[in-house]
């Protein structure tokens, strides 16, 4: 059970970042406008049932992808993980004031984990394709690559 | 020989078939699906990006005998993806109508079911599925018209 709770901060407009990563891949379908749909693992973590994101407004997307430079990214605004039952939780233990934990309500039962990870996933906004997706002509940070 | 007299007929040795796989089984365990495990089991701590754990090979061994169930099942081969926390999941994926079977790393099984409608619902395996329980969750994707209000096919655990 999670000791943590919602950072009623964080707005439910509030755009959170994820990197989504890109090998092998595996972690996209295409949806019926032929766009990569993401797999509901990029918003599970089966050993902590946490996962991490940065608020958008407190960082940069490039300072997200630094380091990552193969990896996608996703927005996902805050209200849509508490529309399924999960809290925006602050990480005082990370160094880093943009970054929280989109983790399950301290008291819930863990009956509805995957359902809302694909919704999370289903609402997640491509920021940027992976490197394995991305047009070769569209490979800036300040763009979204076309398929 | 008397005709009343037990033949003494050489006990075949057991040794031989100990090595002996059936080829039914070779079959159904697809290269592409064995490949795909080798993959996963060779990823680094932090995968993810996010500090992931490797894939444990405990989730690795669970995920080969479902495979070969629903393999022996006629189900497809479906897509193999490493969960951040070194799980796997399992998903098939037909016209709109999805099945989940995740591994995690405690040897749980979860599943999440998705109708054409879009309708959710998600449960647990039993620890060590029999075929009888993955052949339920067989005939409700391979069915006409799979929906989340006919689940009597599919057993259900309560989480």
């Amino acid at each position: 059970m999670s000791h943590r709770s919602d950072d009623l901060s964080t707005a439910d407009e509030a755009l959170l970042l994820r990197r989504i990563w890109d090998k092998p891949d595996v972690w996209f379908t295409r949806n019926e406008e032929g766009q990569p749909r993401l797999s509901s693992v990029a918003f599970l973590d089966g050993r902590t049932d946490e996962v991490s994101v940065n608020v958008a407004a407190d960082t940069t997307e490039k300072q997200v992808l630094n380091g990552y430079p193969d990896f996608g990214l996703v927005s996902i605004e805050a209200g849509i993980p508490r529309s399924v039952d999960h809290i925006v939780a602050l990480t005082p233990e990370v160094n880093d004031p943009s970054h929280r934990v989109i983790c399950p309500q301290p008291n819930s039962t863990k009956g509805q984990r995957k359902t809302a990870a694909r919704v999370m996933a289903k609402y997640a906004k491509w920021l940027y394709y992976p490197a394995s997706h991305r047009n070769p002509d569209g490979n800036t940070l300040n763009e979204v690559p076309k398929l | 020989m008397p005709l009343d007299a037990t033949p003494n007929i050489p006990k075949m040795p057991t040794t031989q078939w100990s090595g002996v796989s059936p080829i039914i089984e070779q079959k159904l365990w697809s290269p592409s699906a064995r490949k795909r495990l080798k993959e996963l089991a060779a990823l680094p701590v932090n995968w993810d990006g996010y500090g992931s754990n490797s894939i444990e090979q405990a989730v690795i061994e669970i995920a080969q005998n479902l495979l070969s169930d629903f393999a022996k099942l006629n189900m497809p081969e479906p897509k193999i993806l490493p969960v951040p926390g070194g799980g796997i999941q399992l998903e098939w994926d037909n016209a709109g109508v999805e099945l989940e079977v995740e591994i995690l790393t405690d040897e749980t099984i979860e599943y999440l079911i998705v109708d054409k409608e879009g309708k959710m619902h998600e449960g647990q395996m039993s620890q060590y599925p029999k075929v009888i329980e993955i052949a339920g969750f067989t005939r409700w994707f391979t069915s006409e018209r799979p929906c989340i209000n006919n689940l009597s096919n599919i057993y259900v655990s309560p989480i």
